[in-house]
């Protein structure tokens, strides 16, 4: 995976893998893979970037020469405020009603633009495809059996001054609750698509002075690092349930790096100033060099309030070679997962295709509860470091003052002084240093 | 070590001790006297540079235009503060989401424990407001912080600039950290709940409720607070130092410095121009003596200081508007500080590669710890020397062949007098310490006094009276024991001040060292002068006068001149050291009445001790 991705998958071992008791079951259709087998790890120092995006375009079909892969040129995408690429392998039945196997590879790309700096730049509302990507689209990827863009305007279609361009076929759905969301959708097989135009760039505009108010979704998670200096810390996450009646049951998952000697004896839950103890709470402790501390929590969010989970920690002293490069950086820790089945309505942009065993994308159907993967932010945590620049005077220095400071002192503080009159030594002694002294010259004892 | 192990040698040493002790004495502490007074010369002080590799000053293209954005945001924002009366939390709200930042308020409560009458605030209530500019792809692990105080009088250029800076920074691409534009109120107060609610944690002994933050950063890089209240300035002052004599990291005001010489803005610190070639000693002094009374009061500089409390290296920028010709604009302002924080958005790790401990003689040179620590050493060496000698007369020569008769025989010892003032001393310190924040509210009831002067007074009535108590040893020798313990109490406290907060440990040291010494009943007369020019009241007095003196500025208008006036004065320090040492965690106050005074009561009793 390492090779073919360009990433450096090779630095999961065992010190950052767990196997969660809750979270991430496997999400193949019907399969049986052994949950024993299940493992967990990530590795927040990497980040994704030109030399992972063109080997994951190589996997598609037409790879980045034809259809909807063209859009993905790197100087645009990594321009973004935010940019994610997705690798999703599970088997699937090959036919419904068949018993045998095959292996399903989807792949996923989210990016999202800045559209208040391309406002303020170009001075207009709006986007069209080519403002985006660069480009506009050609046409489908003559092997695909099926390409579609879809144009999400829920919200946008109330803006004054609305205009999409060309017009596509508009697909509306209706959720649970009174919201309704509406597509715009371009059937790139569909030859009526490129009938008249030869490339297709939908524009999408409104009036300047229509202010977007989106609808927030329903839960929100912050983490974040407290305390100061660099011996004890806590880890803080605040759980937001949006929703003004329901509450949430959210699974909260942590790694945690055995070099953060966390304390689970502090762990505290509390909603709005009371303690809300969690449901279950699963707790692995770290080994060290060995395995991270795993906490998983199963908690209930009442609605409309913000619950908080902290726990403390002390840091461990690594050895000198453990210490990552650049190591007053400090080192980044892994972002918790907090997976709930949120209610209908919900207002989120994720598409998702988990019941389908023919995998393919469409819009959403949010009539019932949807599961859904939060990942808080990574943390930086400052860890005591040595000094690199002179550990052989640090060590030389330290070892004299120990050997000679130290040691002297303390034996000069421990040790109580008396002299001694020689000539009172025992007989035997007396003897021996006579004879010395006549050897030597020198007056006797 | 042979030398103290074999007791034939030990005794030489000792006697060698014993005998030039005073001549010893004298060498040490005018030794530590004459090396601070050559501090800001060449070998002692070095010329600065910027250590920290990655900061790559000034080579970055400049682009910020929005002077006249930030001028007319100012005038906006002056107006909308007169029409609301205090801080426009809405139309900060209003404008910074216009400006494409993601906005956060805080509400805060603080409750002094007593009424703070110069800054007029007694129940604290505020607003501090945050935007935050997302830097794109970055998973928010590190921001950079500019922070501008709300001020009802003044400030509103700063805020103008900020807001214009943010606007600024909103577009561009390059950023690697998040930014914070932090807008508090209440100055300290403000900042305090901030910092506190960000970092999880309380450093006060006040309860400081505040609303749940949002928007989290990740770990504070850096931090700029910055203050101009004029269109145009001709020089930026830094403000370095922070509660308790904490300092940035020194490659934070070297880099300003650097980006200030680059854009040709006059870069000054402690209000001073830059030592000239014809009396450089003087006003390179003039300028080290003025940051070592600043760090020696461990009150913050500015409202940057409290950053530093939570390890987030940071600095304040004042603008000064004199009437000098060269005048920045505020674009050229707002340039210098781009280039700022693009340098610390380069940063890799956090700030370490230069000093935390120096001195600036000027912007041009520094003093590192290794040049500076000696000569408090020196001077608190006396004291150990001292002592030194008074166990060899507790012991004299032929008693300590035999150490052991000595050490079966603690009859010797007058335990009960000596312990006696050693406990009722440390006793008197602690009521000192709680004395005023018990009782200031009676006092205020009884004399029909306003709250804060009733807690000066009562601290001054507790030192004073404590003075009077029975000074009657049982024992010719008891004293001797006493001061031995006193000595070695200051030695240790100073010292230990001494890598913590140089220039108040020196400060301290000059006046008690001669005093501890010199006390005991066979010189009466020159013990209690000494040592009531050493008394804690006196010391901070004299320090007071002193950082009058060297004031740039002179005193400010509508301040009572003469002694009386820094009495009165001094009475106000007393009571606000109370007041920060509760509200910001300063601990100028805890020092001097549960380090300093007991060991100055018990050598005060040394002096007074009666058979």
């Amino acid at each position: 995976m390492s090779g073919l991705l360009c990433a450096s998958f090779n630095f999961i071992d065992k010190t950052n893998t767990i196997a969660p008791a809750f979270g991430f079951r496997p999400m193949g259709i019907g399969n049986e893979t052994d949950e024993s087998y299940l493992r967990y790890a990530s590795l927040p120092r990497e980040i994704v970037c030109t030399e992972n995006l063109t080997p994951w375009k190589k996997l598609l079909p037409c790879d980045s020469k034809a259809g909807l892969a063209t859009l993905l040129a790197g100087g645009k995408l990594f321009n973004s405020m935010y940019y994610s690429l997705g690798l999703h392998f599970r088997p699937v039945p090959m036919r419904p009603d068949d018993a045998g196997w095959s292996w399903q590879l989807t792949q996923t790309l989210t990016v999202v633009f800045d559209g208040f700096v391309r406002s303020k730049l170009t001075g207009t509302n709006g986007w069209t495809l080519s403002s985006l990507f660069g480009r506009p689209l050609d046409g489908p990827c003559p092997i695909a059996s099926r390409s579609r863009l879809y144009v999400d305007i829920t919200d946008i279609e109330q803006a004054p001054g609305f205009s999409l361009n060309p017009a596509g076929t508009t697909v509306t759905e209706a959720s649970g609750m009174d919201r309704k969301y509406s597509y715009v959708l371009y059937n790139l097989l569909q030859p009526s698509t490129f009938a008249q135009v030869k490339r297709l760039n939908p524009s999408v505009n409104w009036d300047a002075d229509w202010d977007m108010q989106s609808q927030r979704p329903w839960l929100h998670v912050e983490r974040f690092l407290t305390g100061v200096g660099l011996h004890h810390g806590g880890i803080s996450s605040l759980l937001h349930n949006r929703h003004p009646n329901r509450s949430l049951t959210v699974h909260h998952q942590d790694t945690l790096p055995w070099f953060l000697r966390v304390y689970s004896h502090t762990l505290t839950v509390t909603t709005a100033g009371k303690a809300n103890p969690p449901s279950y709470v699963g707790y692995r402790p770290a080994r060290d060099r060995e395995r991270p501390h795993q906490l998983e929590l199963l908690l209930t969010l009442p609605p409309a309030t913000i619950t908080r989970v902290d726990i403390q920690f002390e840091r461990a002293l690594l050895t000198w070679t453990e210490y990552p490069p650049d190591a007053n950086h400090g080192v980044h820790i892994c972002a918790a997962v907090v997976t709930a089945v949120l209610p209908d309505s919900d207002p989120c942009t994720g598409l998702c295709s988990e019941n389908s065993p023919v995998s393919f994308y469409r819009p959403l159907v949010r009539d019932t509860g949807h599961l859904s993967r939060l990942y808080t932010q990574t943390l930086l945590v400052s860890l005591p470091t040595p000094d690199f620049s002179m550990p052989y005077n640090v060590v030389c220095l330290t070892c004299t003052v120990v050997a000679i400071g130290f040691g002297s002192f303390h034996n000069i503080l421990t040790r109580s002084f008396r002299t001694r009159d020689p000539a009172q030594a025992s007989g035997i002694v007396r003897h021996l240093a006579n004879l010395i002294r006549r050897w030597r010259g020198v007056p006797l004892l | 070590m042979g030398l103290l192990s074999d007791p034939q040698s030990r005794e030489r040493v000792l006697l060698f001790l014993i005998r030039h002790n005073s001549k010893l004495c004298i060498l040490c502490y005018a030794l530590g006297l004459v090396w601070f007074l050559l501090l800001p010369l060449p070998p002692l002080s070095a010329p600065t540079y910027i250590s920290e590799n990655a900061l790559l000053p000034g080579l970055v293209k400049r682009e910020f235009v929005g002077g006249p954005q930030a001028l007319s945001l100012s005038r906006e924002f002056a107006a909308n503060k007169a029409l609301v009366g205090g801080l426009p939390v809405e139309w900060l709200n209003k404008t910074m989401t216009s400006l494409g930042l993601e906005v956060h308020t805080q509400t805060f409560a603080v409750d002094l424990p007593f009424p703070d009458e110069i800054n007029e605030r007694y129940h604290v209530r505020g607003t501090n407001v945050q935007g935050v500019v997302r830097a794109r792809r970055a998973a928010s692990t590190e921001a950079l912080v500019l922070h501008v105080p709300f001020l009802p009088e003044a400030n509103d250029q700063a805020m103008g600039l900020a807001l214009s800076l943010a606007a600024h920074f909103r577009k561009q691409v390059y950023w690697a950290k998040d930014l914070i534009v932090l807008v508090t109120e209440h100055d300290l107060l403000g900042i305090q709940a901030w910092l506190g609610a960000y970092h999880g944690i309380n450093l006060t002994s006040l309860g400081v409720r505040s609303s749940e933050l949002g928007g989290y950063c990740g770990a504070l890089q850096a931090a700029i607070t910055l203050q101009l209240s004029s269109d145009v300035a001709t020089s930026i002052d830094l403000q370095l130092h922070g509660p308790n004599g904490l300092l940035p990291n020194l490659d934070l005001p070297n880099l300003v410095h650097h980006l200030c010489l680059h854009a040709k803005v006059l870069c000054t610190v402690q209000e001073l121009l830059p030592p000239q070639e014809d009396n450089a000693w003087w006003q390179s002094m003039h300028i080290m003596l003025l940051q070592a009374l600043g760090q020696a009061s461990t009150k913050p500089a500015s409202e940057h200081g409290l950053f530093l409390r939570h390890r987030v290296e940071a600095l304040g920028l004042k603008a000064i508007n004199s009437h000098r010709q060269e005048k920045a604009s505020l674009e050229k302002l707002g340039r210098l500080l781009e280039g700022v924080f693009r340098s610390l958005n380069n940063l890799l790790e956090r700030f370490h590669q230069s000093f935390f401990f120096y001195l600036l003689p000027s912007l041009q040179s520094y003093v590192s710890i290794g040049n500076y620590a000696p000569c408090a050493a020196a001077i608190l060496v006396v004291l150990f020397l001292c002592a030194v000698e008074l166990w060899a007369k507790l012991n004299p020569e032929k008693e300590r062949r035999t150490r052991e008769a000595a050490a079966s025989n603690p009859a010797s010892i007058p335990w009960l007098s000596v312990i006696g003032s050693i406990v009722i001393a440390h006793g008197l310190g602690i009521a000192l310490y709680l004395g005023p924040l018990v009782a200031h509210q009676r006092a205020a009831n009884y004399f029909d006094l306003p709250e804060d002067e009733a807690v000066s007074l009562t601290a001054l009535g507790i030192g004073v009276s404590s003075l009077s108590l029975p000074h009657r040893g049982s024992t010719p020798q008891g004293w001797i024991w006493l001061k031995l313990f006193a000595l070695l109490e200051l030695g240790m406290l100073l010292l230990a001040l001494d890598l913590l907060n140089f220039p108040l440990a020196f400060m301290l040291a000059i006046p008690t060292v001669p005093a501890a010494v010199v006390s005991q009943p066979s010189h009466k007369t020159a013990s209690i002068a000494l040592l009531l020019v050493a008394s804690p009241a006196v010391i901070s007095l004299m320090g007071l006068a002193m950082k009058t003196e060297l004031n740039p500025h002179g005193p400010t208008s509508g301040q009572l001149g003469g002694f009386i006036g820094l009495f009165l004065r001094w009475l106000q320090c007393l009571s606000q050291s109370i007041l920060e040492h509760q509200s910001l965690g300063t601990n100028l106050y805890p020092l001097f009445t549960l380090g300093l005074f007991p060991c100055w009561l018990q050598l005060w009793h040394v002096a007074l001790w009666k058979e």
